[in-house]
């Protein structure tokens, strides 16, 4: 965050969702802000969105724009969006062009219309749209400052807001860029064949803000921003302090190995191949927490609802009654072009607003294909840790070992003590020609627990943590050697 | 028509208060510090003086101070804008005070208070 913000303060709401929060508020009335980025970047439906917000909170919006363009264009591309409501025109929301003014008589004759206007249409909010078309007819870049300083100084002594939309005539940033109030720059980047679009925030002028790129996407509703979730979460705020109480799996076996449960209000990794069972651990978890009166929160990306359903049911868990109650609550995002921080955003919602107590993220490595840029993810996943604990919820996610089999494991992420105050280790074995899973605990934070290695049976009648594996070794390599007779199995093996 | 002079070292605040009162149909004239406005003054006596606290050269206090020493402007209303707190301006004998930031709205109605509208002035 930036300096400190007048407190108080009244504020031009953008009624964009997400940009408020970036902003601490809005826009601040009778400053000037400039919005750059390149054509198609969305200046102009961030624009127009504020305006037709300001025109139905009782503002009057005035529209200037220097481009040839015609405002029927403009206004027919607007009409798919849900905030554009024709009835403003045009007594709430006015669009001028002052192509010709500007070509035919410079800058001075632009803002003497501008000054003018202003007052006529007792504007509280102007937007002039297309600055690069000013930039060009000033004849030096001094010329261009001037106009701006006294548009600013014109528009701050009669209170109306002022947002100029530029391209920065694709020359970067320059000096008459920075002398506004604030500068938002909007921009379209690519990773791989992927398009992410992104807004920072330059510049605010006597108001913090939240630093840094923040995704956003442009929706039949317009613009929807996602602020990064590492501003959201409130570094200030102390985690509660785990306390003694449990967050039970309700596994026998399990919970005895954990000292009756995991440490209430921790973050707990589940480490392990495809088809250990960490996805169904996760579920017991969940569904113990329901039955003891705890709101759980089940975060797929690779189980839709019904296939959740599917799946725990042929392992003898009854979830459909929790989901109709709403007691659980499952959100289904499949891995494909996820916006982290618009996941950020909903996992925030789950812990803020619907009191959820318990929650399970299936998996890292959904989150890692969503942050585009690898360092990302680990980020995020602090802040995530940071806020379940400042709640007091119990965070359970699962991590998938690259390899299933072999004698080295590499863990898939750095600095596992930021953000998981317990591991527990799922793997699969061959055993006498057979495939055996088992579990183990390799860190309880500040509590007692059972470091053995255990076989974690999946049958019809749900999941147990049985027996250690006595007559055998070196089952971490995944590849176990038998040193005694083989234990007669406690359960069936496999789903 | 009186002539309103206005009085600001900030170039753009001098050129913005100048266009918004000529659009209101005053005649305006600007200077840029106390000791530019003295001359201005010499060559014709304002109807208003719309003066700024800090400024090069000679500042505001400094300027009310010579026109009250000045038999003919002794009587031309000042109006003292400032950022400043008003203990650093209470004690100046000044028609008005307007403390900066002002809007459009308070300045026209100082401006019309003490010069009257435009067909009046």
């Amino acid at each position: 965050m930036t300096d400190s913000s007048p407190r108080g303060e009244e504020r031009l709401q953008t009624g964009i969702p997400g940009l408020d929060t970036v902003l601490r508020g809005g826009f601040r009335p009778g400053r000037t802000y400039m919005v750059m980025g390149l054509p198609g970047a969305g200046k102009t439906i961030l624009a127009n969105q504020v305006c037709f917000h300001h025109a139905a909170d009782g503002g009057r919006v005035l529209y200037v724009t220097l481009l040839a363009e015609s405002h029927t264009e403009l206004v027919a591309n607007l009409r798919s969006l849900s905030f554009f409501d024709s009835s403003r025109l045009p007594e709430s929301v006015t669009y001028l062009s002052a192509f010709t003014v500007l070509e035919q008589g410079g800058l001075e004759a632009l803002a003497e219309l501008i000054r003018k206007e202003i007052r006529a249409q007792k504007a509280t909010l102007i937007v002039l749209d297309g600055l690069v078309a000013a930039e060009e007819a000033a004849p030096s870049p001094q010329a261009l400052k001037k106009f701006i300083h006294g548009l600013q100084v014109v528009t701050n002594l009669v209170g109306c807001t002022t947002l100029v939309l530029t391209t920065g005539g694709g020359r970067g940033l320059r000096a008459e860029h920075t002398m506004v109030d604030g500068l938002l720059i909007l921009k379209q980047r690519m990773f791989g064949a992927r398009s992410i679009r992104e807004l920072v925030v330059r510049k605010f002028r006597g108001s913090a803000h939240l630093l840094g790129k923040h995704s956003f996407e442009i929706t039949n509703d317009g613009i929807v921003l996602y602020p990064r979730l590492e501003t959201l979460v409130d570094e200030g705020a102390t985690p509660l302090p785990l306390s003694n109480a449990r967050s039970a799996f309700g596994i026998k076996g399990l919970d005895k190995m954990l000292s009756g449960g995991l440490p209430a209000g921790s973050a707990t990794l589940l480490l392990g191949p495809p088809g250990s069972g960490k996805t169904l651990l996760g579920l017991n978890f969940l569904a113990e927490g329901v039955r003891k009166g705890e709101r759980g929160h089940y975060f797929s990306f690779y189980d839709s609802p019904e296939r959740m359903l599917l799946q725990t049911a042929g392992v003898g868990m009854k979830l459909a009654p929790f989901l109709a109650r709403g007691d659980l609550e499952v959100s289904f995002r499949a891995p494909m072009e996820n916006i982290l921080d618009k996941l950020g955003m909903q996992l925030l919602e789950a812990i803020r607003e619907r009191g959820v107590k318990r929650l399970f993220l299936d998996g890292y490595d959904a989150l890692q294909k969503a942050a585009v840029r690898p360092s990302r993810s680990a980020r995020f996943l602090t802040a995530l840790v940071n806020e379940c604990r400042v709640r007091g919820v119990t965070l359970v996610y699962t991590v998938e070992t690259t390899t299933a089999f072999g004698p080295q494991v590499e863990f898939p992420m750095r600095g596992i003590s930021m953000v998981a105050e317990n591991l527990l280790f799922l793997r699969l074995a061959e055993l006498r020609s057979e495939l055996r899973r088992f579990i183990c605990a390799l860190k309880v934070r500040g509590s007692g627990f059972d470091p053995a290695l255990r076989e974690l049976l999946i049958s019809a009648k749900g999941m147990e943590v049985g027996a250690t594996f006595e007559d055998a070794q070196q089952l971490m390599t995944g590849l176990a050697r038998v040193t005694a007779p083989a234990p007669r199995p406690r359960g069936r093996r496999g789903k | 028509m009186g002539l309103i002079l206005i009085v600001d070292d900030e170039f753009g605040i001098v050129e913005a208060i100048r266009d918004l009162l000529t659009d209101e149909g005053y005649r305006t004239a600007i200077a840029l510090n106390g000791r530019e406005a003295l001359e201005r003054m010499a060559e014709e006596r304002p109807s208003l003086v719309l003066l700024d606290y800090m400024m090069p050269v000679m500042n505001g206090p400094t300027l009310l101070e010579a026109m009250l020493g000045n038999d003919s402007l002794r009587d031309v209303p000042v109006v003292m804008m400032s950022a400043s707190t008003p203990e650093h301006w209470r004690h100046l004998r000044c028609a008005a005070f307007l403390p900066k930031p002002f809007t459009l709205d308070q300045l026209m109605k100082t401006v019309l208070r003490l010069a009257g509208s435009p067909s009046e002035s």
